[in-house]
């Protein structure tokens, strides 16, 4: 094997390196509401603290209960959407940031629940639990610690 | 699932996506088809100069919900008649509106949910995941031809199998993982030694094939990791079993999948400090809102990773502090003493059976480190800094060649790494310098450069140049290196 050839391999993966490309369209973030169980009364909902949950940084809860942490799965609106204004981190961050997580050894990410009406069910259902789905799809078996809008965390 | 009746997830949905358009449907054609007759049914009692009070601005008739009739107005009864049958169709309206809503409000929260994806909680049933890293590529050494390494760095082009490591993470109890990493490799298949650069063909016959007669390679599984971890509590976590040694960047971020090159620090391959511990950690992590504060503490056999020829241990630990905003900073340091011993066991006698310990090798280590990772938006940069000193008893010094005794010495090595993720193409260049004073060798300089390109958060191809200068009187082991990595986890 002489140098052409391993050019030719070289420019062959770089080519396919640049036809890579970003296409997100830019679409209005959704609205979330932060969740609890009801009887989590000394949750708060200030993005550091959630940004320690959703790190599995911080695994217990005040009173000792378990911290839950549900995600949405990557690639849906409000998953990115809380990856950022929570995180600080854009969706491939967020997923490299998981990645690097995994292979140091680390503590593993939240439970990945497959949809909002899961979170709410789960979050309704386990007191250490807590989820994001929706604003307006929440009712009283849940308590709203915080609003995600607009790339903010508003504690309520 | 709750006691009261919920409709099955695809019923309720089919019916809501047939049922709430047409019923929409229905609805928004009633109430149009009242709003346009009302104003012309009223046109027969009301003069049409006289505006209904409180209604919408003219250009907008056809929306304007009607409005009772003036005080005074004469209605006839048909007018009475049509006007309440209007009023009891727009409450009919409203209420299927409301309902509508509330039903498309919680369609998704009514749904049969799916089941989770991972258990948020662990079940009876231990879980166990697997994932890993792996890497292939390319390398080439560049060296003068009377390099007295050649036998190490032939300067030849080869294609190269790196690391293929998978990961089996287990959660046996909620407050308990374990963890197990193993590396396939083609080793010991043409492996070199530090004392035999004689390479060995560990290829068999496999006697177990149709034929019998085709090759296989004997290989082996090398090790990384095997811990149990028991994560009670966030400030107290202990981890016994074979762990990496929590000591600086490297040896933490372990991979190439995360490291941002491709290329070892000389302390790192040389294992300046022990990379590996067979015994206990402790650690834990403090948050201090964006401020964090990490602590590990082990205690182990030190290089012996086998079972310990004396009560020796060593000892380590590292702190890091943090802070994760916008910019995310962390500097460490880490530490470490302990005795090593390696011991012969021979055997004196068969009857009566005697043993003995005998150890012939004996020594006193202990080093130190600095560490300093910064992240800002595309920009990454690491600096670590490592020193270590090893003091050998008397008549226990490490034999490495016939005749030849290790002395005491010391070791430093430092490296900084410089990268820049640029907003386009997944490129990330990225510039790296490392000093290394060894004993064995003059010390050197290494100044690299390279290029990673991010094909996706889980593929990379990773490119890396070197240049390793030796300081004289040892300018004769200098050379090159270039390397390519495509590197994926999975």
């Amino acid at each position: 094997m002489r140098w052409r050839a391993w050019g030719v391999v070289l420019v062959g993966a770089l080519g396919t390196v640049m036809s890579v490309g970003s296409g997100a369209d830019a679409q209005p973030e959704p609205v979330l509401s932060v969740i609890v169980h009801p009887s989590n009364r000394g949750a708060t909902g200030d993005r550091t603290a959630l940004r320690q949950l959703f790190q599995t940084k911080v695994t217990r809860w005040a009173s000792g209960e378990r911290a839950v942490p549900l995600n949405l799965p990557r690639g849906s609106a409000a998953r990115d959407a809380f990856d950022r204004a929570v995180l600080g981190l854009s969706p491939e961050e967020s997923e490299r940031y998981w990645i690097d997580r995994k292979i140091r050894g680390g503590a593993p990410p939240p439970a990945l629940a497959p949809d909002p009406a899961t979170v709410l069910r789960t979050v309704a259902q386990t007191p250490g639990g807590i989820g994001y789905v929706p604003a307006g799809a929440t009712g009283a078996e849940v308590r709203v610690i915080a609003t995600v809008r607009d790339g903010k965390v508003v504690t309520e | 699932m709750c006691g009261r009746h919920r409709w099955p997830d695809s019923a309720l949905r089919t019916a809501l996506r047939r049922g709430i358009p047409a019923l929409v449907g229905v609805v928004t054609a009633t109430g149009a088809g009242i709003a346009r007759a009302q104003p012309a049914a009223d046109a027969a009692a009301v003069p049409a100069a006289e505006p209904v009070p409180g209604a919408p601005a003219a250009a907008e008739p056809a929306a304007a919900p009607a409005e009772p009739a003036p005080p005074g107005a004469v209605a006839s009864p048909e007018v009475a008649a049509l006007r309440a049958e209007v009023e009891a169709l727009r409450a009919t309206s409203a209420e299927q509106q409301r309902r509508l809503d509330e039903l498309a409000a919680k369609a998704e929260v009514d749904a049969e949910p799916p089941p989770l994806a991972v258990e948020p909680v662990a079940t009876e049933a231990p879980s166990l995941r697997l994932y890993g890293f792996m890497d292939v590529g390319f390398r080439r050494f560049f060296t003068r031809d009377d390099n007295r390494l050649l036998a190490v760095w032939p300067p030849a082009a080869t294609a190269v199998l790196g690391n293929v490591n998978l990961y089996l993470d287990g959660r046996p109890h909620p407050n308990v993982r374990t963890l197990a990493e193993v590396r396939f490799s083609q080793y010991p298949h043409y492996a070199l030694t530090a004392s035999s650069f004689d390479g060995e063909s560990t290829a068999v016959y496999d006697t177990n094939s149709s034929t019998g007669g085709n090759e296989v390679i004997w290989s082996g599984i090398v090790l990384e990791r095997a811990q149990i971890e028991w994560t009670r509590f966030d400030l107290f976590k202990v981890r016994v079993g074979y762990f990496l040694t929590p000591f600086g960047i490297w040896n933490v971020d372990h991979s190439m999948a995360v490291l941002i090159t491709q290329r070892l620090p000389q302390f790192f391959s040389r294992e300046y400090y022990p990379t590996r511990q067979t015994g206990l950690e402790i650690s834990g992590l403090k948050p201090f809102g964006d401020f964090e504060l990490e602590y590990h503490a082990w205690v182990g056999n030190g290089r012996t990773h086998g079972a310990d020829a004396t009560d020796d241990k060593m000892f380590g630990g590292r702190i890091v502090g943090g802070y994760d905003g916008a910019v995310r900073v962390a500097l460490g340091a880490s530490g470490f003493y302990g005795r090593n011993a390696f011991a012969q066991h021979p055997i004196r006698s068969f009857s009566p059976f005697t043993t003995d310990i005998v150890i012939d090798t004996e020594y006193d280590e202990y080093g130190g480190g600095l560490d300093f990772a910064l992240d800002w938006e595309g920009l990454r940069f690491r600096w670590e800094s490592v020193v270590a000193r090893e003091e050998y008893l008397d008549g226990r010094r490490a034999e490495f060649a016939p005749g030849y005794f290790r002395p005491d010495r010391t070791r430093s090595g430092t490296y900084a790494v410089l990268a820049y993720r640029l907003p386009w193409g997944g490129l990330e260049p990225y510039l790296w310098v490392e000093r290394d004073v060894a004993v064995s060798n003059a010390p050197s300089t290494i100044p690299s450069a390279g290029l990673n390109v991010h094909l996706s958060p889980s593929i990379q191809i990773k490119g890396n140049f070197a240049w390793v200068r030796f300081d004289e009187p040892d300018e004769n082991l200098d050379f090159s290196a270039l390397d390519l990595r495509l590197v994926a986890v999975f």
